[in-house]
């Protein structure tokens, strides 16, 4: 057993090394060095968000996203890029837009960090009910827009976005703190991978 | 029949600003979807993994990226204020009928 852990030590600690000269993509496990995911999981009681990938407008019921946006107007959905989401669009246009898409393949904690150079704003966030996250943005900030990422296994993840271009908005400048909340909210509701 | 003057010489009547006032709030909707459609593809993969393809993504998608992001919010803005200001001309209409109703 010691022997398994100093050579997987010395296998982790190489590919480190070797990191600059690496032509794998990031987040893409090597199969001559992963190890089963069994034991190196980097997301310890993995989500199962299978349900909500089938239909993401069942994430969240109109009466949950109430305090968060007031009155729901309509909903949208698209696929079309294999990250299924679900908008919904408030009935107070002063009121925040709130989406959901799920990333199938986020690639876990690794695929999600590695998306920083990609995005014009973007930051650890605090663990989302103990799962790793980021928030993360095409604006300069997290002001009028935030979308928080939930890494919720070693593969996949989900973005809860949320979009206001009302500054009397009192979360104007922190948007962040409404995705986290709702970002919690659905964590909460997951159910465990079996 | 009474209307809301729009400028620019455009004018709508009181009856179809509720119709008009929905569909400027759907086209804010799919804006708004747009702007989150470009957030969830902004992990642009670099077409090599050279060092010029990963600065191709760093310095040259993020820019316009954020070009449309400012684009598109400015035009959410400005969806928002014409609703908002046909839906305070219709209630001010709404409000001056009812006093010339209850003094007559």
């Amino acid at each position: 057993m010691r022997l398994a852990l100093v050579l997987a030590a010395g296998t982790v600690l190489g590919a480190v090394a070797l990191g600059g000269c690496s032509t794998s993509k990031p987040g893409t496990p090597d199969s001559t060095t992963a190890a089963p995911s069994s034991t190196t999981s980097a997301v310890p009681n993995p989500l199962d968000i299978g349900k909500i990938q089938q239909s993401p407008c069942d994430a969240f019921t109109s009466a949950e996203l109430a305090s968060y946006m007031g009155a729901v107007d309509n909903t949208s959905t698209d696929a079309s890029d294999g990250k299924p989401t679900c908008n919904w669009h408030p009935t107070d246009g002063h009121k925040p837009n709130i989406s959901i898409s799920v990333y199938p393949d986020l690639g876990g904690p690794e695929g999600m960090y590695a998306a920083k150079a990609q995005y014009n704003f973007f930051e650890k966030a605090g663990p989302i009910n103990g799962y790793p996250a980021v928030h993360a943005s095409t604006g300069d900030s997290q002001t009028g827009v935030c979308q928080t990422i939930v890494s919720i296994s070693d593969k996949a993840g989900f973005g809860i976005y949320v979009s206001n271009t009302t500054p009397s908005d009192p979360n104007y400048r922190t948007m962040c703190t409404v995705s986290d909340q709702i970002a919690q909210l659905l964590v909460g509701k997951l159910p465990k991978v079996s | 029949m009474a209307s809301i003057d729009m400028g620019n010489g455009y004018q709508i009547d009181f009856d179809d600003a509720n119709k008009f006032v929905k569909a400027l709030q759907d086209q804010k909707g799919r804006l708004n979807d747009s702007l989150q459609k470009v957030n969830r593809t902004a992990n642009v993969e670099p077409p090599g993994d050279d060092d010029y393809s990963g600065s191709y993504v760093g310095y040259g998608v993020n820019p316009m990226v954020k070009q449309h992001d400012d684009w598109n919010t400015k035009k959410q803005q400005e969806l928002q204020d014409l609703i908002d200001k046909i839906t305070a001309a219709v209630d001010n209409y709404k409000k001056t009928e009812h006093n010339n109703t209850m003094r007559a």
